[in-house]
């Protein structure tokens, strides 16, 4: 699903992001992707949804070098990545229904589907009776499984998530894991940028351990440190 | 583009207009007063230059001709080729004693048959028409005596029209391109008031195009609404200015009618359009590098 080999970023100001990075996630796979600020776990993520451009080394998505992408192919490419983010990006003057429908009418998908699919996943992530509330009327966790139901609406094969639950408290943080959780087991590869110890300790899933741009360590089943 | 798309885009183009209306309406007035500003100048400059057209036309050269002459219709056919000539008028012996005898206000000035006057042709001219070498051809016309007319002020309405003709379409290229620039930064705020909104689209997927179109439509949108506000304000205000000088309009005849209208609506639709299209355009190019 996912191939870094010898991944290197290297901005115009002389800071090293990533540092000849290798690694593969299978199709299916839950990863943490943990480490220090600054450690490359954003930039990363940016590479995956061609937000950067590798300085050198190759990445890959569905087998696809995004090195060589068009314009036009990024478009295309981001259309099977959903992301969501530490701080939501919602759009505050549209309501919690249109926020998620955006996200397929920007990507001109029939008038037709659109209302179901929005259902659907708003209703997986429970959020169905708040459909036409504005994101400032909704709880931090709401605004999160907002976020949630825009990227998984366009059934995304590859879902990243850069720190989903830095600005939740820990139940809200539970609930979101939870159903990011439902969504791996239906199928959908994750990779999950995040400081949260608790639950990567407790979830017991594929850590990949970034320092300085550096991998230094890839366990499956790990925990935040390698001592836990 | 599928129509059910354009649709789309307008609808988009127009809730953001409407969601946005504090920055709508500073950029309409904005744009409205530009184009205004445009408008005004241009109507100055037209105004300007139909004035001293008018001047030119009441200039004649009088071509006196040989007493001698006996075919002044010939030489009359051959002034009449001269280039720069819009028309040419025979002056007998006595039809020129008798306009200088009302000139003068004096009756019977000279004997029949002691009429010393020679005939003449009177030349109009065209607006283009080059003064000295028209001068010089007519002067070289057989059975031509002399040619007269009034140097001082020739010289003087060829060195205003050409200075009107070129500074006031420097004065119209340089309000153009402030208007132009004006608009783009007023609609660069108001794109970067949504480069949230653009940066989402172009994550979940949206291709440039599908960004751009619904930004060109509202900056195509806000350009005509501005040059229809800038249009009404300088039709009432122009009409108003005409009726206010109607006595004076003998000595000021200003321009208008339906023709000058047509003109300056075209020209300032079509600013309106491209302008705000091309601010759209410029504006969104740096946000859409996400």
């Amino acid at each position: 699903m996912l191939i870094a080999k010898k991944l290197t970023k290297i901005f115009n100001n002389g800071v090293v992001a990533l540092d000849q990075v290798s690694l593969t996630v299978q199709k299916g796979e839950f990863v943490f992707l943990v480490g220090p600020s600054g450690a490359g776990k954003s930039t990363f993520l940016n590479l995956i949804i061609r937000q950067e451009v590798p300085t050198s080394g190759l990445i890959a998505v569905n087998r696809q070098n995004l090195a060589y992408l068009k314009k036009r192919e990024i478009a295309y490419l981001r259309r099977n990545i959903g992301v969501i983010f530490q701080d939501y990006k919602l759009l505050p003057q549209k309501t919690v229904y249109e926020n998620v429908a955006f996200a397929l009418e920007v990507i001109e998908t029939k008038a037709r589907l659109i209302r179901p699919r929005v259902y659907a996943v708003l209703e997986l992530v429970g959020l169905l009776n708040k459909a036409n509330l504005l994101p400032s009327e909704l709880s931090g966790g709401e605004q999160q499984r907002v976020c949630l139901a825009r990227a998984l609406v366009n059934r995304p094969l590859l879902l990243l998530a850069d720190e989903p639950t830095g600005n939740l408290d820990p139940d809200t943080s539970w609930g979101i894991m939870e159903l990011l959780l439902e969504v791996n087991r239906r199928g959908t590869t994750i990779v999950m940028a995040t400081h949260n110890r608790e639950i990567v300790d407790h979830m017991r899933r594929r850590v990949i351990a970034l320092d300085r741009g550096k991998l230094v360590r890839d366990t499956p089943k790990g925990g935040y440190t390698l001592e836990t | 583009m599928k129509p059910r798309t354009f649709f789309y885009f307008l609808r988009e183009a127009l809730r953001g207009l409407v969601r946005n209306r504090v920055m709508t309406l500073t950029a309409l007035g904005i744009i409205t007063i530009g184009l205004f500003l445009f408008g005004l100048f241009f109507l100055l400059t037209a105004n300007l230059h139909h004035l001293t057209v008018l001047a030119w036309d009441e200039i004649e050269i009088r071509v006196f001709l040989e007493p001698t002459v006996k075919n002044p219709e010939k030489i009359g056919a051959e002034l009449a080729a001269l280039p720069g000539v819009k028309s040419v008028k025979y002056v007998s012996k006595a039809e020129g004693a008798a306009s200088l005898e009302k000139m003068l206000g004096n009756q019977n000035l000279f004997l029949e048959g002691e009429n010393p006057l020679p005939a003449a042709f009177n030349l109009s001219l065209l607006e283009t028409a080059d003064l000295q070498s028209l001068v010089r051809l007519a002067s070289a016309v057989p059975g031509v005596e002399e040619v007269v007319f009034k140097q001082d002020f020739v010289r003087f309405l060829e060195i205003a029209i050409r200075l009107i003709m070129v500074f006031g379409l420097a004065l119209l290229f340089l309000t153009a391109f402030a208007v132009l620039y004006i608009i783009i930064n007023t609609i660069q705020l108001t794109v970067y008031a949504r480069r949230r909104e653009i940066e989402i689209m172009k994550l979940v997927g949206a291709t440039d195009s599908f960004v751009r179109w619904p930004f060109l439509l509202e900056g195509i949108i806000l350009g005509l609404l501005g040059a229809g506000l800038a249009l009404l304000i300088l039709k009432e205000g122009y009409a108003f200015l005409i009726q206010k000088i109607q006595f004076y309009r003998r000595f000021l005849p200003l321009l208008s009618g339906p023709e000058l209208e047509l003109i300056l609506m075209a020209v300032l639709l079509g600013m309106g359009l491209f302008f705000g299209g091309l601010g759209s355009h410029v504006s969104l190019k740096r946000h859409l590098k996400v």
